[in-house]
């Protein structure tokens, strides 16, 4: 037997750990569109999901929702996997979702990367954000030679602490088993130092400083990347789907609006005003988008439950990139954010929960499961070694409780987004007798929903096609105005005048047209009597 | 005949170390190539093949991607025949024409590459600069746009991008409205339209070739109409959507800017296939420590940074790119050595600014060409074009201007169309283009030899005490260059150097020397005592000392062998000597 086949063999003979089965079962079920929903390839392997109302779907506006940028972020994969199914309900009660989905259409785009999420799932449980590239973090030559390893053979990478004069963490006063910064402003001192569990493969004194991966796929888009740091990729994109993704949106231009699953997160806080200096990219949005932002983002935070967010300076994010370079509306949904907690909630040490992780400490303890108590540990380098700390993702399993409830509120999010895209219309369309057989037309041209026609930075980074206005008198002939012009903004009101003066020697149509790849068409036609 | 070799042969009795290497410096070229002209894709295809066919085996020719068009991205890489050592030695990158326009650049990588296979033989610092080092060379990196500059109708300025459609008036058509060859000359100029009322200019009574702007409050005769072209897409704009229609040269990742902060950046960095197809090649190469990217024009050696909101370059570099630079202008007369965003314009995503930054390799863009070396420095531009046209009939009798032509435009009707060919401005004038050539190859070669040249100064090994030794080794840098920039260390984008000791030995400890001569210090590396990582590298025409505390086998003095390994300086190895 050759080493191929007794390799096969023995994959065959070994259990699949009950994540990996759990991955296996999503994957499978990306591989076909649910029902009402229709397939369109993104890159090799991996399949997009259009959700609409009768009709090709592919020409309109679209919303469109991306998970599993991170493989540790299987939530994100499985809850974008039901959000076809969910939006289809939804728009069953809901008149105007209903109603945006005949112009619109929701792209949902479950895993970028899906073959990475197979890998990541291998035993033993840990946090995995990077992909697979191979990359030198350590910049020592050797790749991806010093990675954690399961050191008590529980299948769980947690975390190691040890106490060291020059650590710079405590105990936290509000429970001993949490690490915490110390403050030297309140003369408080560090004597721990905590790393993942591992050891130093590479005897260069450090562990765990170069694990197999990765390129983190969300910090790998060209708007703010932090190119001087290891994780983000050496250009960006550098990384095949990311520029597949990029290649997608660029190329087909419809895409309207952006809705990110995954570890970031621009809801639960308030919006970031830009504040760099002129001649660079914004790092933020700019004060003429935060009227439509600043709403926007507040429905999504009201119907996500969003909290415990920072302020969201762009690094690389595809979100950062679809608002600062292809200029559409972009939101990064966190899916479950930091549970609330009943009020008379206390941790062992009798306070209340405070922090994130004393939250989460909480829960573990009620549930008795999701943290590990600290143990001795015998480590070849790190002396009164500790063994413990949170289990990798337990949010995410206590937030898959939840899972129902998640893909609901997400679904709605995506409906306040679908709705929220502005619908063209040409609102009046009218003509005046000058005399002479010369008429006045005046079209007025509008958007009603929350959305402007252009968001500013798309104007500013003049990355849209403009609104192509046409204006079409068979037969007569125009004295003034523009048989096609191109439009980018309708002015505060969502509203804007547009006329002509035309010749009729006899009773004649005027047909005004408006359109683009972003916004969907309009168009209305007016019989002008002649002389 | 005679007294030449008579006194070639006194030479050689007098200097008998020569005798291996002199040949006469007049003998007739293996190769014989045009230094007059611009070779097109075809031409320059077979200049490599050539000069490939006639090497000997010291030029590989092979294509490293393709362009939009589908033309093969040709690289050059000398080195010597059969030599493992190629993959490790110090490397020089050339490349040339990111801007499809600025053709002279190509015929410079050619020279180098003919000029250097010609001498291999010839001339001794030839010899000894391709026993050290490879050059890899990319004479064109933007072939459709040489191409299309070449046999397309452009002016000086036109042709600078790729040929990738790009929607440049966002109207959801690609290319539909560049510049027309109106009177079939080859060449864009301009278009003049006489007017009864509101002219600008009038035909200049001096010479009635030019037109002359007239005062504000005086009407003109005629109206300029810009460049030759037609409103082919009936939108009411010329020529606002031609070919391509972006800069290949603002597409790197470092400092990117998006397109509407930094014109013609792209969508994102490498998005174009002549871009990423040389990033990976760059980045492929680590040895490649020096690099060279030819522009036109205005006599300029530049370096980096691109914008001022770039992080700055450390004190250490600047240094090495002072003496290199100003050796350069001693060497190019007309050029000045200046910095890409202080002393030119702000260049966001540029190529040598990213290989710098990104993967530490020294590098100039030298911009080809200075009007001031074809005899006289010229005025502002009404009076450029009069003077340039005096020089351009006396020296090139007259090869560049084209007399007004009438012509029937389809929007303006009667018009006329004339100037100055797309081959006056930014490229030399053919009779100059081998000096051109030969002096920037000699830039560029003086460059190539300030590369890491490694050596080991003093090496000892004495006892300490019973069967503890102690072995302390200088590492030298001839080149001017370091084997680390100081903003890759800083920046981590380059490999330590690595110092290993192996053989019949145990290291107990490994380090540095630091500190002055008079108060130096032992600096242990903690770990791994076995591979010494020198994250500093060797100092441009430096030294760094190293130290290691051994043990020797059954008490004997330890023996093996001591290596330096610098991706940018090479490998060097030299055995233990005998202890003192």
């Amino acid at each position: 037997m050759n080493g191929l086949k007794l390799c096969v063999v023995l994959m065959l003979l070994l259990p699949l750990s009950a994540q990996e089965a759990g991955v296996q079962a999503v994957l499978e079920g990306l591989k076909q569109a649910p029902s009402g929903a229709t397939a369109v390839p993104i890159r090799a392997g991996v399949t997009g999901f259009f959700v609409s109302g009768a009709g090709d779907a592919e020409g309109r506006p679209v919303v469109l929702v991306v998970a599993g940028l991170n493989s540790d972020h299987l939530l994100g994969v499985r809850v974008a996997s039901a959000l076809p199914l969910a939006l289809q309900r939804l728009a069953a009660t809901d008149a105007s979702l209903r109603e945006a989905l005949e112009r619109a259409a929701v792209l949902v785009v479950p895993a970028v990367e899906p073959e990475r999420l197979a890998a990541a799932a291998t035993a033993p449980l840990r946090d995995v954000r990077g992909n697979a590239t191979p990359v030198d973090d350590d910049n020592d030559g050797l790749v991806d030679e010093d990675g954690p390893e399961d050191l008590d053979g529980d299948g769980i990478i947690a975390t190691l602490r040890w106490p060291d004069p020059e650590g710079k963490l405590m105990a936290s006063s509000e429970d001993p088993r949490l690490m915490v910064n110390a403050d030297i402003a309140k003369s408080e001192r560090g004597l721990w130092r905590i790393v993942s569990e591992g050891i130093d493969n590479d005897g260069d004194g450090l562990i765990n400083e170069d694990g197999p991966g990765g390129v983190d796929l969300d910090r790998n888009f060209a708007h703010g990347w932090k190119e001087s740091e290891t994780s983000v990729g050496w250009s960006a994109p550098s990384e095949e789907p990311a520029r597949a993704l990029l290649k997608f949106v660029t190329e087909r231009g419809n895409v309207a609006a952006v809705f990110v699953l995954g570890h970031r997160d621009n809801i639960a806080t308030t919006t970031r005003k830009s504040d760099t200096a002129a001649g660079l990219a914004p790092n933020g949005l700019l004060a003429e988008d935060l009227p439509w932002a600043n709403g926007l983002t507040e429905d999504l935070r009201r119907i996500l439950g969003a909290n415990d967010g920072a302020e969201d300076a762009p690094d690389g994010g595809f979100h950062h990139w679809a608002y600062g370079q292809h200029g559409v509306p972009a939101f990064a949904s966190r899916v479950a954010y930091r549970p609330e907690l009943p009020a008379d909630a206390k941790l062992p040490s009798g306070s209340a929960p405070s922090s994130t992780e004393g939250r989460w400490l909480f829960l573990a303890d009620q549930r008795q499961e999701g943290f590990l108590p600290w143990k001795k540990l015998s480590h070849p380098t790190l002396r009164d070694a500790e063994l413990g700390g949170f289990v990798p993702r337990f949010a995410e399993k206590l937030a898959s409780e939840r899972f129902d409830a998640l893909v609901e509120a997400q679904a709605k999010a995506v409906a306040a987004l679908v709705t929220a895209l502005p619908k063209l219309q040409v609102r009046t369309l009218s003509s005046k007798a000058l005399g002479g057989g010369v008429h006045e037309v005046e079209a007025v041209l509008g958007t009603e929903g929350r959305l402007p026609l252009f968001t500013h930075m798309a104007r500013r980074a003049r990355a849209t096609r403009s609104l192509r206005l046409e204006f079409a008198v068979q037969g007569g002939r125009i004295l003034e105005g523009e048989k096609r012009q191109h439009v980018d903004d309708l002015g505060p009101n969502g509203m804007k005048k547009f006329r002509w003066l035309v010749h009729c020697p006899g009773p004649l149509d005027v047909r005004v047209t408006a359109g683009a790849p972003r916004t969907g068409t309009a168009e209305a036609t007016l019989r002008v009597e002649g002389n | 005949m005679r007294a030449p070799i008579l006194f070639l042969a006194a030479i050689l009795l007098a200097f008998p170390h020569l005798q291996a290497q002199v040949i006469p410096p007049t003998s007739r070229a293996r190769v014989v190539i045009p230094w007059n002209h611009f070779h097109d894709f075809a031409e320059m295809t077979e200049v490599l093949r050539t000069l490939e066919r006639a090497s000997d085996g010291w030029m590989r020719l092979e294509s490293i991607g393709r362009s939009v068009e589908g033309r093969e991205l040709w690289l050059a890489t000398l080195a010597k025949p059969g030599d493992r050592s190629n993959v490790t030695k110090p490397a020089m990158w050339i490349d040339a024409n990111i801007h499809g326009n600025e053709t002279q650049g190509t015929e410079v990588a050619l020279y180098t590459l003919w000029y250097l296979l010609e001498n291999r033989e010839r001339l001794p610092m030839v010899q000894e600069l391709l026993a050290r080092s490879v050059f890899f060379v990319l004479p064109t990196l933007n072939p459709d746009g040489r191409e299309w500059w070449i046999h397309g109708p452009n002016t000086e300025h036109s042709s600078r991008t790729g040929k990738a459609g790009t929607d440049n008036d966002r109207d959801g058509a690609i290319d539909e409205d560049g510049p027309d060859d109106l009177d079939g000359d080859g060449s864009i100029t301009t278009m003049r339209m006489r007017v009864t009322r509101g002219g600008t200019h009038i035909i200049d009574p001096d010479d009635e070739r030019f037109m002359k702007r007239v005062k504000p409050g005086t009407e003109g005769t005629h109206v300029l109409l810009g460049a030759e072209g037609i409103d082919n897409d009936g939108d009411g704009a010329v020529n606002e959507d031609g070919p391509g229609g972006y800069d290949m040269n603002r597409n790197w990742p470092s400092d990117w800017q998006p397109d509407w902060i930094q014109g013609g950046a792209g969508p994102y960095p490498f998005c174009w296939p002549e871009t990423e197809a040389v990033g990976a090649f760059l980045r492929a190469h680590p040895n490649i420590a020096a690099l060279q990217s030819y522009h036109n024009n205005g006599g300029m050696i530049l370096r980096g940074p691109g914008a001022e909101s770039a992080p700055a370059y450390s004190a250490s570099d600047i240094n090495v790119f002072d003496a290199l630079g100003k050796a350069g202008e001693k060497m190019l007369p007309h050029y000045r050595y200046m910095i890409i965003w202080k002393d030119l314009y702000t260049v966001h995503g540029g190529s040598i600014t990213w290989a710098f930054e990104n993967l530490g390799i020294f590098g100039f863009t030298n911009e080809l060409w200075a009007d001031g070396q074809y005899g006289v420095e010229f005025g502002d531009r009404e009076e450029f074009r009069k003077e340039r046209t005096l020089w351009d009939e006396r020296l090139e009798l007259g090869r560049n201007l084209r007399p007004w032509k009438p012509f029937t435009h389809p929007v303006h009707g009667p018009i006329e169309v004339g100037g100055f060919a797309k081959t006056v401005g930014r490229v030399p004038p053919p009779f100059m283009l081998e000096e051109l050539c030969h002096r920037n190859t000699a830039f560029t070669l003086h460059c190539a030899a300030e590369m890491p040249r490694l050596s080991f100064g003093e090496v000892h090994l004495e006892r300490v005490d019973g069967e503890l030794w102690k072995l302390r080794a200088e590492v030298r840098n001839a080149g001017l260059i370091p084997t680390i920039a100081d903003h890759a260390r800083r920046r981590g984008v380059v490999r330590p150097d690595i110092a290993t000791v192996s053989g019949a030995l145990e290291i107990v400890a490994a380090g540095r020397i630091s500190g002055p001569v008079h108060d130096e210090k032992f600096a242990r590396q903690e770990h791994r005592p076995e591979r010494l990582l020198l994250p500093a590298g060797i100092p441009s025409q430096g030294r760094v000392t190293l130290q290691w505390f051994l043990k020797g086998s059954a008490g004997a003095a330890p023996k093996g062998t001591l290596r330096i390994e610098a991706l940018k300086g090479g490998v060097i190895e030299v055995a233990l000597p005998e202890a003192r």
